[in-house]
C-alpha cells in the first residue's frame, strides 16, 4: 500500500472536470457576441458569427492547453507547481514556509466535485499558489501531508533543543488531535442573525426585485406604451391613493430586501463553526459555497466588534478580525463570531486575543458636529439644488435641515476613543456601530492630518496605519482637538518605539 | 528638518501646466464642438469655460509650487523618517525604519533632466504609498536608500 505522500511525488494533473468548469465559466465573456448572432443577427449575421467563432477558437484551445501544461507535485521538501504554455513557470513552495492551506468550493464546483486549494505563505506573493481544481480527496490529502510535514518538523526542532520536552510534544500531539470548537452558530441564531442585520445595501436588491416584478405584464418595456395603456387608470388616481401606493411600494421593497438579506445570510453563514487548531483559528461555513478559512493569529492586526441599533437593543454583537495580507495582497476581514451576546462575545474575543475594553471613551471635539453638519449640508445642496431649480416645489426638502444637524450630533455622540494597555480603541458609527481594538505595536506608519477647514476650527485627525488592508478608514481618531492630537500622536509613537525596541 | 531641492518647483510647475493644457483642450472640445451641436440653448458664452480653466491652471501653476515647496519638510532621524507637507491640508507622517519593507528610487523624465529622484518607502501598511520623498538630488536619494536599507531589519507583520 502506498501512503498518500508517495502518490504526490510524481507530477499530478488537476481534476479533469476542471476543463468543463473553466469552459463553462469563460462562456459569459463570449455571450455578448452570441447574443448578437442568435438574437439580433439577421442582417449582419456573418460578421458576428465570425467573431464568435474566433472567440471559441481562441478560448477552447487556451483552456485545454493551460490544463495540459499545468501540473503539481509534492517532493519531500517542496510543493512544486508548473504552469504556462509558451512561457513556462515553475513555482517551488518550501513546505515549511506554508502557513495555511485554504479550501474553497462554490456551488457549481460542489456539483462537479471540485475544490480550490490555495496555499498561503508568510513570505511574498512569489511563494503562493493555488490549485484550481482538485478532487475533494486530493484536497484533504494535500492539506494532511503539509500538516504532517510541519508537525514532524516541529517535533524535530524540539528534539534538537531539549531532551526534556518529550512530554510537551506528547501534549501537543494530543492537543492537535482534539481541535477545540470555540463557537458554533445555532440554527435559531443563524435566522435571527439574518433578521437583525438590516444592511442598507440590500435595499438595492429590493429595488432590483421590484424592478423585475413590475416588468411582468408590460414586457414591451416602453414607458410610453405603459402610460398610454394605463392613461385612464392614471388619471383616475387622486393624491391620496398615489401616496398610499408609494407607501405600499416602499414597504414591499423594504420587506423584500429584508427577506433577501435573511436568505443571503443563511446561505453565507450556514453551519458556521469556529475552531482553534494549533494556535490558528479556523472557520468553516456556507450552504451553496462552502468556505474554510484559516486565520493565523500571528498576523492579527485589529479586532472589530460590530452592531446596529436593533442588534444593540437585543444585545447582539458580531466579532470580526482583520489580519495582514500576504505579500502584495491586501489584508483580510474575517467574521469569527457572527452573532452572540455581549458578555459571551467579549469572553470569546479575549480567548483569541487579550485586551480590556475601556470603561469610558473619550469623546471627540464638539466642533466636529458643526463640521459634519456643514459637510452634510453642502452635499445635500449640491445634490438637491439642480432638482429644486427645475421643480421649485421641492423646496420643502429644506425642512430636513434640522435633521441634518441631528445626524451630525449623532455622529459625534457615537464617536469616541481610548488608549489603554497597549491598545488604541476607537468607537464609531450610528447605524453600523463599531468598536475597533487596535494593538499599538502593529503600527506601520502614523499620520496626522489637518485639512483647511479643520485648521480653522483647530481640529486634527490621526490615521493609524496597520497592515489590515481593507479597513483603512476605521483606524483613525477623527476630529479631535489639535493639541490633544499632537499629544496622542507622540504618545502612540513613543509607545510603539519603546515596545518594539525591547 | 530638510527642504527638498529647489529645482523640484520647476518640475511641479511644468506638471501643473501640462495638466492645465490637457483640461483646456478637453474643455475646448466641449465648448466648441460638443455643446454647440447638442445643447443649442446653452447659457454661457462660447469659450468662457475653457478660458476660465486655463486662467485657473496658470494661477495655480504660478503660486502652488512655491507654497508646496515651502511646507514640504522632512527629516531622517535615528529611528524613523518624519515628513511634514501640504498647503491646504497639512499632513505629518512618521515611518519607522522597523516597518520598511523595501525602498525604491524613482525618476521621471523631468526628474532626469534636473538630476532629481523620488525616494519611495514601502511598508506593509495600506497607506504605505503615502511615504514618498520627491525632489531629492539623485545621488542623495540613492545614498539615503542604501543607508535605510542597512537599518531595515527583516521583520514580520
Amino acid at each position: 500500500m502506498t501512503t498518500p505522500y508517495e502518490e504526490y511525488i510524481e507530477p499530478r494533473k488537476l481534476h479533469p472536470l476542471t476543463l468543463v468548469y473553466r469552459l463553462f465559466t469563460n462562456l459569459p465573456g463570449l455571450a455578448l457576441t452570441y447574443y448578437f448572432v442568435i438574437v439580433e443577427g439577421q442582417s449582419d449575421q456573418f460578421g458576428y458569427l465570425l467573431f464568435a467563432l474566433i472567440g471559441l477558437l481562441i478560448l477552447v484551445p487556451s483552456v485545454v492547453l493551460n490544463y495540459i501544461f499545468f501540473n503539481f507535485q509534492i517532493t519531500p521538501r517542496e510543493l512544486v507547481i508548473r504552469s504556462g504554455v509558451i512561457a513556462k513557470r515553475q513555482r517551488s513552495i518550501p513546505l515549511e514556509k506554508i502557513q495555511n492551506v485554504n479550501i474553497n468550493q462554490n456551488f457549481i464546483q460542489r456539483i462537479l466535485g471540485l475544490v480550490k486549494v490555495s496555499i498561503e505563505t508568510a513570505g511574498d506573493i512569489q511563494t503562493e499558489g493555488a490549485l484550481e481544481f482538485v478532487s475533494v480527496q486530493d484536497a484533504n490529502e494535500i492539506s494532511e501531508i503539509i500538516k504532517n510535514y510541519k508537525f514532524s518538523l516541529k517535533k524535530e526542532k524540539n528534539k534538537d533543543s531539549t531532551d526534556v520536552s518529550t512530554d510537551s510534544i506528547q501534549d501537543e500531539a494530543d492537543e492537535q488531535e482534539k481541535s477545540n470548537v470555540l463557537f458554533e452558530l445555532s440554527w435559531r441564531n443563524l435566522i435571527v442573525y439574518g433578521m437583525v442585520r438590516l444592511r442598507p445595501l440590500f435595499l438595492l436588491f429590493g429595488f432590483w426585485l421590484m424592478g423585475i416584478l413590475s416588468q411582468f405584464g408590460i414586457w414591451e418595456n416602453t414607458i410610453d406604451k405603459f402610460v398610454k395603456d394605463n392613461q385612464n387608470y392614471i388619471e383616475s388616481l387622486d393624491v391620496f391613493s398615489i401616496t398610499m401606493l408609494i407607501i405600499a411600494t416602499v414597504f414591499v421593497t423594504i420587506f423584500l430586501s429584508w427577506v433577501f438579506d435573511i436568505l443571503w445570510t443563511i446561505n453565507e453563514f450556514f453551519k458556521f463553526k469556529l475552531v482553534n487548531e494549533d494556535n490558528k483559528l479556523v472557520t468553516s461555513y456556507g450552504l451553496l459555497s462552502k468556505v474554510k478559512v484559516t486565520i493565523p493569529l500571528r498576523k492579527l492586526q485589529q479586532i472589530t466588534i460590530l452592531t446596529n441599533p436593533l442588534k444593540e437593543k437585543l444585545n447582539f454583537f458580531t466579532l470580526t478580525l482583520q489580519t495582514a495580507g500576504f505579500g502584495q495582497k491586501s489584508g483580510s476581514n474575517q467574521s469569527v463570531v457572527p452573532l452572540a451576546k455581549f458578555d459571551e462575545l467579549i469572553s470569546l474575543a479575549q480567548k483569541i486575543y487579550s485586551f480590556t475594553l475601556p470603561e469610558k471613551f473619550i469623546p471627540i471635539s464638539r466642533k466636529a458636529i458643526r463640521r459634519a453638519f456643514v459637510r452634510y449640508l453642502m452635499t445635500i445642496i449640491i445634490l438637491i439644488a439642480p432638482l429644486v431649480y427645475f421643480l421649485p416645489d421641492l423646496i420643502w426638502v429644506a425642512t430636513a435641515i434640522p435633521l441634518l444637524y441631528y445626524a451630525a450630533y449623532l455622529r459625534w455622540l457615537f464617536r469616541g476613543y481610548a488608549i489603554n494597555n497597549e491598545h488604541l480603541i476607537v468607537k464609531q458609527g450610528f447605524w453600523l456601530r463599531k468598536i475597533i481594538i487596535i494593538p499599538l505595536k502593529k503600527m506601520q506608519t502614523l499620520h496626522l492630518r489637518e485639512t483647511f477647514f479643520q485648521r480653522r476650527l483647530s481640529l486634527a485627525t490621526i490615521y493609524f496605519d496597520n497592515a489590515s488592508g481593507a479597513s483603512t478608514a476605521d483606524a483613525k481618531i477623527a476630529d479631535i482637538d489639535k493639541d490633544d492630537a499632537y499629544l496622542i500622536y507622540d504618545e502612540i509613537y513613543d509607545y510603539f518605539k519603546h515596545h518594539i525596541k525591547k | 528638518m530638510y527642504s527638498l531641492d529647489p529645482a523640484v518647483k520647476i518640475i511641479w510647475t511644468i506638471n501643473i501646466i501640462m495638466r492645465t493644457l490637457f483640461y483646456t483642450i478637453f474643455f475646448a472640445v466641449l465648448d466648441f464642438f460638443v455643446i454647440p451641436n447638442f445643447f443649442s440653448d446653452w447659457i454661457l458664452p462660447k469659450g468662457i469655460t475653457t478660458l476660465l480653466i486655463f486662467i485657473f491652471g496658470v494661477i495655480v501653476a504660478a503660486i502652488y509650487p512655491y507654497y508646496y515647496y515651502k511646507y514640504w519638510k522632512f527629516s531622517v532621524r535615528e529611528d524613523e523618517v518624519y515628513i511634514e507637507r501640504g498647503v491646504l491640508t497639512r499632513v505629518k507622517t512618521t515611518a519607522p525604519y522597523l516597518r520598511i519593507q523595501h525602498l525604491d528610487v524613482v525618476q521621471s523624465v523631468l526628474d532626469r533632466i534636473y538630476g532629481l529622484g523620488k525616494l519611495v518607502i514601502y511598508t506593509a501598511g495600506t497607506r504605505g504609498a503615502d511615504v514618498t520623498i520627491p525632489g531629492l538630488p539623485i545621488e542623495y536619494a540613492e545614498q539615503l536608500r542604501d543607508r535605510l536599507k542597512n537599518v531595515t531589519p527583516e521583520d514580520e507583520v
